[in-house]
């Protein structure tokens, strides 16, 4: 029997959702097929076992490898393998990046580059898709790859094989029932083949839980954005929590009630109704197999219902649809490769959730056994927020700064970001699922050397409480911020507070704001920097200056590389290609960093 | 001296501003033949310092062989190539024969042992070099010591241990220590050549258009497009409120494309709908 083995490696949970999906197509074969998170594969059995193998790897942050691969990785880049060492493995891979970030795909190159150093022989060419495909993804994995993954893998091995979408495949878990006569209903399903699943951010992180102490609104009601302070009490906890600035606080959300109401009602269960879980292999769950679970717990903390879904959603939900109905037309449709505008059209640009399909599709819902959730909707990915605040200077708690997500398209109802909704809508004392990870990519030097900050919108959190903690417990009074905002008078959150006025009257902090929307051309930080080109050159080269950057991952940052570029030529008298060396080696030697997030 | 070649995983060769870049390609061929498992890269010699390579990570380096004069290197540079070859490897230059005594004191005071001349059948290294350079010197093979006893596996054994692998059904045989410190990891980005560093063309994905001819735009549109067919969809919507489609109760995913009932949730079939008004999107 062969068995191909999927291994991914995800940050956000879309190659871990791509890797599901190949799966669930390996086992409508006769194929056995085995799924790994890269790190929870040993790597000695890898080298071992395994002969036929797919890789589905993101990459994050600047050209990093997903967190649940780090171990792999290592693994893997050791100098001591030779290139006999992989001669036995057949491998290919997909690669999920974003072009809009310039490191792009590096993990899935460098990944496959590396294979075949080792002497990994290739079952297809690699695809290396792309966020910024106007399909997303799906878009560059459809169109060649996979038949000729499925055509080369049949004649390696010599069955063929035909992957049937339609085919219903067991759940992954079976629900026992609780009423007051104990188990009175299962949903049994025959597991035919292994599923290795841990959800390495849920599982392996503890999680604690901290009360709200504040949850301030830093902009005007009438400004069309809402962005909040919120401050937790973490005296708790003080050595679990412990964090620096430049760390990152990972805080788990939960759905709103509206969206858990509403899916009970289409699924027709009960919020209080409560059950056992019941996984059919015996490997890592999130579940505890021996306590009780409500509807509600499960929607709410558990299962993220009201994400705009993918692909595989709507191959699943065809499972369940009665043939003779006009659902189940629809759902070909809308699942078929040439149709994928329409999908497109549907469901990705005006983002619809899952749950406003499941209303679509209400016939079709309910057919679905009330397991299958568990195969229907992704974990709930927690999220993370740059710390806001200094552990030296505000003893005992912990801010954050979190611009609330909502936004209308052409469906009625307002889109609302999981997480952010969810903090904003907190009250005083109610608690939240946190725990603190280093960011990985920003390290901020506690030593004299002066800093240049810029931090547009939400980028100037973890400078908010680095600056008070150099300024007012180090004693280090070279600070730049460089910081973007609309207007002054709606976004430039902390224009008010009394600690930062008084370091820029007593000069140890010089700051330098660009209100985008207060003239009538645009003014961003970008401006800002060749405008005091000549200050900053002289940070930069004269006194040694680090340069920190955070914000949105989007343009910003190529922008302001290009700023730094132009005031280089400029004052260093350097033609491009030196001004770009010359950014290299500030990147090289951790005198320029960014951290930033989409 | 081909054995050094066919076991060496990484190799490094330090050029000039002098050399000329069009024999760069055509000397690495040359040695990638002999070297056949290597990788090998390029660094000039003025940013060797800079570019902080870890240590310990080449079997050898080749230096100023692709330039037609000799440059020595100095105590500095010389220092830092020591710290970028691994235990027990190698590196290669020319010495004239005048300045040999010199140049060998320096290169022992750096810490490179075992220095030998090379034979007539590594000539191929110095073609590079004018005539009358090649004609009063010759090639000189430096090593590095194994500094700590069992720090690394000597270059000899190599081939020993290859030995051992049994290729065709590998059981159990590696066992890898994934504990190990961060300075036995390769060098990832060296993984990289310049294609690679390339982002692909969006351009080439085809926006504007969908498959079928239809105006489309891309999924993170910036130009106005999406918002204009928004629009136009939904005042096409507004001037066609009646309806005789039959499908609008159904939801989205059965409407067309100008329902005016786009956007909100399935209801009844002859439920009274009240169509809210559009605000800024």
């Amino acid at each position: 029997m062969h068995t191909l083995t999927i291994l991914y490696g995800s940050q956000t949970g879309t190659a871990q959702d791509l890797a599901e999906k190949f799966w669930c197509l390996a086992r409508s074969t006769d194929l056995s097929c085995k799924l790994f998170a890269l790190d929870d594969i040993d790597f000695d059995y890898f080298i071992n076992n395994c002969k036929y193998v797919l890789f589905i790897v993101s990459t994050t942050g600047d050209g990093d490898e997903p967190d649940n691969m780090r171990q792999f990785w290592r693994s893997i880049m050791r100098r001591t393998l030779t290139n006999k060492h992989l001669e036995h493995i057949y491998y290919t891979l997909i690669g999920l990046g974003d072009s809009n970030y310039p490191k792009f795909n590096f993990v899935a190159k460098k990944l496959s580059k590396r294979l075949e150093q080792l002497g990994a022989n290739m079952i297809c060419n690699k695809v290396l898709a792309d966020d910024q495909h106007p399909h997303g993804i799906d878009g560059s994995i459809d169109e060649k790859f996979t038949s000729e993954f499925w055509l080369n893998l049949s004649k390696l091995i010599g069955v063929e094989l035909q992957p049937m979408p339609e085919k219903r495949l067991p759940s992954k878990y079976k629900v026992e029932w609780i009423n007051e006569n104990n188990i009175i209903n299962s949903n049994y399903s025959n597991g035919n083949s292994d599923y290795h699943y841990t959800s390495s951010n849920t599982v392996r992180h503890k999680f604690y839980s901290v009360p709200l102490i504040s949850n301030k609104r830093l902009t005007p009601n009438d400004h069309w954005q809402d962005v909040r302070l919120l401050e937790f009490d973490i005296q708790d906890y003080k050595q679990e929590l412990n964090y620096h600035c430049g760390d990152v606080a990972v805080i788990l959300p939960n759905c709103s009630l509206i969206h858990i109401e509403t899916l009970a009602k289409l699924f027709n269960v009960e919020l209080d109704h409560e059950f056992y879980i019941r996984s059919i292999t015996d490997d890592s769950t999130p579940y505890d197999e021996n306590r009780l679970y409500t509807v509600r717990e499960i929607f709410s903390e558990y299962l993220h219902i009201n994400q705009v879904p993918n692909r595989s959603f709507f191959d699943k939900l065809i499972w369940f649809s009665n043939k003779n109905e006009h659902e189940y037309e629809r759902l070909k449709e809308l699942t078929q490769r040439e149709n994928i505008d329409d999908l497109y059209t549907y469901c990705h640009r005006p983002r619809r959730t899952c749950i406003e399909v499941l209303q679509d599709f209400h016939q079709t819902t309910s057919l679905i056994p009330f397991n299958y959730v568990f195969d229907l909707f992704s974990l709930i990915r927690p999220r993370s927020f740059s710390i806001a605040s200094s552990p030296l200077i505000h003893l005992n708690y912990l801010q954050l700064i979190v611009a609330v997500v909502k936004y209308k398209t052409i469906i009625h109802t307002p889109r609302e970001g999981l997480c952010s909704t969810y903090l904003s809508k907190l009250n005083i004392n109610e608690h939240v699922k946190m725990y603190i990870k280093s960011s990985g990519t920003f390290h901020l030097f506690n030593d004299n050397l002066p800093a240049i900050m810029i931090g547009p919108g939400t980028g100037v959190a973890p400078f908010h409480g680095w600056i008070l903690e150099r300024v007012y417990h180090y004693g280090y009074h070279m600070n730049m911020l460089l910081f973007g905002c609309r207007n002054k008078n709606a976004d430039a959150f902390f224009e008010n507070e009394q600690n930062w006025q008084t370091m820029i009257d007593n000069k140890q902090l010089v700051y330098i704001a660009a209100y985008s929307r207060d003239q009538n051309e645009k003014i961003y930080v970008q401006h800002k920097i060749i405008e005091y080109g000549q200050m900053i050159w002289t940070w930069i080269h004269d006194l040694n200056a680090r340069i920190y950057l955070a914000g949105n991952a989007k343009n910003m940052p190529e922008q302001v590389c290009d700023a730094l570029k132009t005031i280089i030529m400029k004052y260093a008298n350097l033609n491009e290609d030196d001004a770009n060396q010359y950014i290299k080696e500030l990147e090289k030697t951790k005198r320029l960093q960014r951290e930033t997030w989409s | 001296m081909d054995e050094i070649f066919a076991n060496a995983k990484s190799i490094l060769i330090v050029w000039f501003d002098s050399a000329k870049t069009e024999n760069l390609l055509p000397f690495k061929e040359k040695i990638q033949m002999k070297a056949k498992q290597a990788e090998i890269s390029f660094e000039n010699a003025h940013m060797l310092n800079e570019s902080k390579r870890q240590s310990s990570s080449f079997d050898i380096i080749i230096y100023g062989l692709i330039i037609e004069q000799d440059i020595w290197p100095s105590i500095e540079l010389l220092n830092e190539l020591f710290r970028l070859l691994k235990p027990n490897s190698y590196i290669i230059t020319h010495i004239a024969q005048d300045k040999e005594v010199n140049a060998l004191d320096r290169f022992k005071m750096c810490g490179f042992v075992n220095c030998n001349k090379l034979d007539n059948n590594s000539s191929f290294l110095m073609e590079l070099k004018d005539y009358s350079t090649r004609q009063l010197g010759s090639l000189w093979l430096c090593q590095k010591p194994s500094f700590d006893i069992g720090y690394s596996v000597p270059l000899k054994n190599i081939k020993q241990s290859q030995k051992q692998v049994p290729s065709s059904k590998p059981n159990n045989v590696w066992k890898i220590n994934a504990n190990d410190d961060d300075d036995d990891l390769i060098d990832t980005d060296a993984l990289l050549d310049e294609e690679d560093r390339k982002k692909p063309d969006i351009k080439n994905y085809d926006c504007g258009t969908a498959s079928n001819g239809v105006r489309k735009a891309c999924k993170n549109c910036t130009c106005g497009l999406a918002q204009e067919l928004e629009k136009s969809e939904y005042d096409s919507a507004a001037k066609n409120v009646k309806s005789s489609c039959g499908s609008c109760y159904l939801g989205d995913a059965f409407r067309c494309a100008g329902c005016p009932y786009r956007g909100l949730p399935p209801f009844q079939p002859g439920e009274r709908i009240n169509i809210p008004t559009m605000s800024d999107v």
